[in-house]
């Protein structure tokens, strides 16, 4: 709550008396007040507070992530042949069934702090390529999902086929393609504390890797 | 105004009760009401912010998000570009709660779409596959393609309509007939255009993932969001027509695309069954300057 003195009674100014009423008293509550009994009543209805009011982030070179007061800000993207991939071997390997574990493409995840509760915006862009395959079949394939934690977004799935050019198709009807990856995910209202977003697939190919990719993370605190 | 104004006490004066209850005083009434006069430069951490009552410490007006899984897939059948539809299973209600938007503020629309399969199988952009008959050898390909688009509602229960200085990718046209855009008025910045060559079998399977995105900064007076939705419509022809950019609905298996030229959609269909998987959709508001 606000400042509030106590008017020193009439006679002999007292360093403190038993009601709280002298200099010291005074001075103790004062000193209280400014050392954090600031209270949000105290403020200004307009025009409180300027841009410059507000206390400077702090970036880390690390993670290359800018902390805020209000909210993070941060990402990563790939240097020149720095590839992110994964095999096959503990994802899909064989075109099983059932559900293929996932991996995590490496350096595209990324760890942050929240000092509150904040919406959380995750973009990506990646530029697959999963290798031919010696047959024809549309099952090689690499999968991506956005991962918050160890949850998957479900609704995040991205895909890409490359089918071999050495099959019974004639050439026109073979697709030649690379699907290019984007997308991005907003968790609301996301609990304070350590969390992890990125990106995680799997592969039905020998394996996949991202030739180009980014990743960024906007967060804002409630 | 919470700057602090006293008397001061002089060399040799005699300070007395009177003297010192207003120095006291004129603290208090300073503190009953900080500004930006005494807030220190870079003095506000998030430590004072979190006693700020009903206000977040950002400039965030609204956010929100809906999605759908590949499980919600729909099939969106005779489709040619000439209508649009709307994706089910992922919107944005604001219903219960519009949202103003006040000029100055900024829009952010994020959205993705998985266009999983067309049933041509035999699709390709330069003509059906497997079919190289003299008549269609060295067809150049056509940037044909679906296109998704979020649209917003202004009015409660109201229509919903083309966002700003977007064409009106809503509108029902008349095969042959585009929609032309520019760079003001309307526009196409707000649309993903999905490319349709995929693998290619019974379906065609372009199992594509596209993101779109819509950032405007508002201008002029205030608007009212109720309600943001996605919608696909295609195929479509991206091409120059009559000194316009356009998104063209052609007649499909006629003329240029009839089976003795490019044969899409491979004869004898007319039209195309588009399947639309797993989707995104977010909005920020932003507060400016405003």
């Amino acid at each position: 709550m606000a400042y509030t003195p106590v008017t020193m009674p009439a006679g002999a100014i007292l360093a403190t008396n038993p009601a709280g009423q002298g200099v010291q008293d005074n001075l103790n509550k004062m000193r209280n007040y400014v050392d954090g009994g600031v209270a949000a009543a105290d403020i200004a209805a307009d025009n409180w507070v300027q841009s410059k009011h507000i206390m400077r982030g702090h970036y880390n070179p690390i993670v290359n992530i800018h902390s805020f007061v209000s909210g993070l800000d941060g990402g990563q993207s790939s240097s020149d042949d720095q590839l992110s991939f994964i095999g096959d071997g503990p994802t899909a390997r064989n075109n099983s069934s059932g559900t293929p574990p996932r991996q995590a493409y490496p350096n595209t995840t990324v760890e942050f702090y929240l000092e509150g509760n904040a919406d959380v915006m995750f973009q990506f862009s990646a530029y697959p390529h999963t290798p031919d395959m010696d047959s024809f079949n549309s099952n090689y394939s690499s999968r991506l999902f956005i991962y918050l934690d160890e949850t998957e977004i479900v609704a995040s799935r991205a895909l890409t086929t490359h089918v071999a050019s050495s099959v019974t198709r004639v050439p026109k009807q073979l697709a030649h393609y690379q699907n290019p990856w984007s997308g991005f995910y907003i968790a609301k209202n996301l609990s304070a504390g350590e969390h992890s977003l990125g990106l995680r697939g799997f592969t039905r190919a020998k394996y996949s890797f991202l030739t180009k990719w980014s990743i960024s993370l906007e967060a804002f605190y409630r | 105004m919470s700057t602090i104004s006293t008397t001061n006490f002089e060399a040799g004066e005699t300070t007395n009760r009177t003297d010192a209850n207003n120095k006291f005083s004129a603290v208090a009434t300073a503190t009953g009401s900080i500004n930006e006069e005494n807030v220190r430069s870079e003095g506000i951490d998030r430590r004072t912010l979190t006693t700020v009552a009903n206000g977040r410490t950002e400039p965030i007006v609204f956010i929100d998000y809906d999605d759908r899984n590949n499980s919600a897939a729909t099939t969106h059948a005779a489709q040619t570009g000439e209508s649009s539809v709307v994706l089910s299973n992922v919107a944005l209600d604001m219903t219960s709660s519009p949202v103003t938007v006040k000029a100055g503020d900024l829009i952010r629309i994020h959205y993705t779409a998985m266009l999983t399969s067309i049933n041509d199988g035999a699709y390709a952009t330069f003509g059906a596959a497997g079919n190289n008959g003299g008549s269609r050898s060295s067809n150049p390909a056509d940037a044909i393609g679906v296109v998704f688009f979020p649209t917003w509602q202004l009015s409660s229960g109201g229509a919903f309509s083309a966002l700003t200085n977007e064409a009106n990718w809503l509108s029902s046209l008349t095969a042959p007939a585009g929609i032309t855009i520019n760079n003001t008025t309307a526009k196409s910045d707000s649309i993903a255009f999905c490319s349709m060559e995929g693998v290619l079998d019974t379906n065609c399977f372009p199992n594509r993932q596209v993101h779109g995105c819509w950032n405007y900064k508002h201008t002029g007076a205030d608007i009212t969001l109720y309600q943001i939705q996605l919608n696909m419509r295609g195929p479509m022809v991206y091409q120059y027509t009559g000194g316009n950019r356009v998104f063209y609905a052609p007649t499909w298996n006629a003329l240029r695309y009839e089976v003795t030229c490019m044969d899409i959609p491979a004869s004898p269909a007319t039209n195309f069954s588009i399947v639309v998987g797993n989707a995104q959709l977010s909005l920020t508001v932003m507060r400016g300057d405003s």
